[in-house]
């Protein structure tokens, strides 16, 4: 089953990222199985947009799969200093991701 | 030797101390061995009116304290287990169980009590290694008979007084309609219960001491002074809390404003109307005056069937829920709530989750008001922990080993909480102000971050899920590479020392969320 993949582009924060939040859970109650947030048009985040990769990442644990791909390096290292590296998987490039849910 | 006439007060005095004595055994020991299960069908049970009527009794029937029932469904309704409305006619119908102490103290148990006493007493003294809850249900037992050898030494002083100067005293105070009346309602301020009035006046009623009018006319005095107890009593509740002390207080006065104009007008008119009634239902003036207090319990219920939507109304507009936002004053921990240790460890609990609701926020925009009523609120929350466990030193509360563990884990968490406020404030004002740049870039990043781990700990410490507070150990482990690196990264910037305390508090609020984490999973 190829992944879902959800793109949000320009800031992602406290009055963006409740629409990604209806997407992301929208998609999980679908049943989807494996998901890629794909971060690469993102300009902001802020911890809003965390706490909605949280929350993709809680509603997929039990039998679901999630990567994020964020190409930039100054946003890679806010999933690093919010400590969500230790609960997902982030990648630099896309095709990593995509290989690591279809794997 | 024995002086001539001390002998009935001596008899008198001394099954004042032993009913006395009894009665508040009775109430502190069922209150401690029956709390949870109480808790537990109030909030498992009561769901239709049959079942709140059948579980309000029992617990009046159980507790024997208009008080004790009132305080005990206020921790419940503000531990959030119970809504209000559900716990107004519980109130009323445990009112009504408390008639039972009354009813069986108008029959002769002396012989039963003495064997009662005996067994109890011995049983205890041999038993004094026991299990807890064994023992709390034989003291239970030994407060029962202590009340009921009270009681008949209580008779037997007031039937041999009938002569002496108290008799006259007593005859005296209450000859008049009034005086009985408020003889009732002070004698129930000082001794908190107007079943402990009611039964001494049933116990003086039928030693012929006491006219039945007057009997009754102190019963409903009694009924009064009860409603002002618990308005006295919860004189510091606030919002839901403040409804419900002033439910309970305003439906005691509701059952005498009811009742007593009938009484009144009976005793004027002579017209056969509740006095009558009960005459005419008994012979023995103890049964009668049993009659008229179960009216004063009955005549709210009746009220509160036609009107609980209006009352209901009235109240939430006298008395509105707390704002959220007045986090000086604490929504849930209230003094009152001390007596039952379960329920008041669960308010620390929610009382903390505010704290940690807040964090976030103040993290963002900071505000010197709202800090300094939180610090109030973390002081007002140690001071209750602490006030739970002095109970438990002091022996007035039973502290099992695993409630002394969690008053540690909730003190410890109080104050991690309190650290991690500070050094929250301290981050988000060494932020301000910042010439933007890479420093302000790299408060922006830690800002951000920071916030999400402060999101992920109020969810934690909210609902205490197994799977929240796994994540919120996750999300704050350890910082120092991630730390390290980006003070590397900066190393050339021109604000070296603003670099240094923003990564250092950084690090430090992460730590003590992790410390939380820990405490949270320990509580589990």
């Amino acid at each position: 089953v190829p992944p879902t993949i959800l793109t949000p582009s320009g800031r992602l924060d406290a009055e963006t990222a409740p629409r990604l939040e209806r997407d992301v859970i929208a998609a999980v109650d679908a049943g989807v199985p494996c998901l890629l947030l794909d971060l690469s048009d993102i300009s902001y985040l802020s911890s809003a947009g965390l706490r909605v990769v949280l929350l993709a990442a809680k509603r997929l644990r039990d039998g679901g799969r999630l990567a994020v791909y964020v190409p930039q390096a100054s946003i890679a290292s806010l999933f690093e200093i919010s400590g969500l590296t230790s609960i997902v998987s982030i990648y630099r490039d896309r095709a990593g991701a995509l290989a690591a849910l279809s794997g | 030797m024995t002086l001539p006439g001390i002998e009935p007060i001596a008899t008198f005095i001394g099954g004042l101390g032993l009913f006395f004595t009894g009665i508040r055994g009775l109430s502190a020991n069922m209150q401690q061995l029956s709390g949870r299960r109480l808790r537990e069908a109030v909030t498992g049970r009561a769901h239709s009116a049959a079942a709140i009527a059948v579980v309000g009794i029992a617990a009046g029937v159980l507790l024997q304290s208009s008080n004790g029932i009132t305080f005990i469904l206020i921790s419940i309704v503000t531990a959030g287990l119970l809504q209000a409305a559900t716990a107004m006619p519980l109130m009323l119908w445990a009112n009504l169980g408390t008639s039972v102490l009354v009813a069986l103290a108008s029959i002769d148990l002396r012989l039963v009590a003495l064997m009662l006493l005996g067994v109890a007493g011995i049983w205890l003294h041999l038993d004094r290694a026991g299990a807890t809850g064994r023992r709390q249900a034989l003291e239970v037992v030994m407060s029962v008979a202590m009340l009921f050898v009270g009681l008949e030494l209580l008779r037997e002083g007031t039937a041999n007084l009938r002569v002496g100067d108290a008799a006259d005293t007593l005859a005296l105070a209450s000859a008049s309609g009034a005086g009985a009346f408020l003889l009732g309602a002070v004698g129930t301020l000082l001794t908190q219960s107007s079943s402990s009035t009611t039964i001494i006046a049933v116990a003086a009623s039928q030693a012929g001491l006491l006219p039945f009018e007057q009997a009754a006319l102190l019963v409903l005095g009694a009924s009064l002074g009860s409603g002002g107890n618990v308005l006295l009593l919860g004189a510091s509740a606030r919002g839901t809390q403040k409804q419900l002390v002033m439910f309970q207080g305003l439906t005691k006065f509701l059952g005498v404003a009811i009742v007593l104009p009938l009484v009144l007008l009976e005793i004027a008119s002579g017209w056969p109307l509740l006095l009558h009634a009960a005459r005419s239902l008994s012979d023995d003036a103890g049964r009668q005056l049993t009659l008229i207090y179960v009216a004063c319990q009955v005549a709210p219920l009746a009220a509160y069937a036609v009107l609980a939507a209006p009352i209901q109304r009235r109240l939430a507009a006298i008395a509105p829920p707390l704002p959220a936002e007045s986090l000086r004053q604490p929504q849930f921990i209230y003094d009152a709530a001390l007596g039952d240790a379960d329920i008041a460890l669960i308010l620390a609990q929610k009382e903390q989750a505010r704290i940690a609701a807040r964090l976030a926020a103040t993290l963002e925009s900071p505000d010197r008001t709202e800090a300094a009523s939180l610090l109030h609120l973390h002081a007002e929350i140690g001071r209750f922990l602490g006030a739970i466990a002095s109970a438990g030193e002091a022996g007035t509360m039973t502290l099992p080993r695993a409630q002394l563990d969690r008053i540690a884990n909730l003190q410890a968490r109080n104050e991690v909480l309190r650290l991690l406020h500070e050094a929250v404030l301290q981050f988000a004002h060494g932020r301000a102000g910042l010439p933007s740049g890479e420093v302000a870039s790299l408060a922006d990043a830690l800002t951000q971050g920071l916030s999400a781990v402060l999101m992920c700990l109020d969810d934690a410490a909210r609902d205490g899920a197994a799977d929240d507070i796994a994540l919120l150990r996750q999300i704050s482990s350890d910082r120092s590479t991630v730390v390290d690196r980006l003070r590397r990264e900066l190393i050339q910037a021109r604000d070296q020392q603003a670099v240094y305390s923003l990564t250092s508090l950084f690090e430090r609020a992460v730590w003590l969320v992790q410390r939380y984490a820990v405490l949270l999973e320990d509580a589990k």
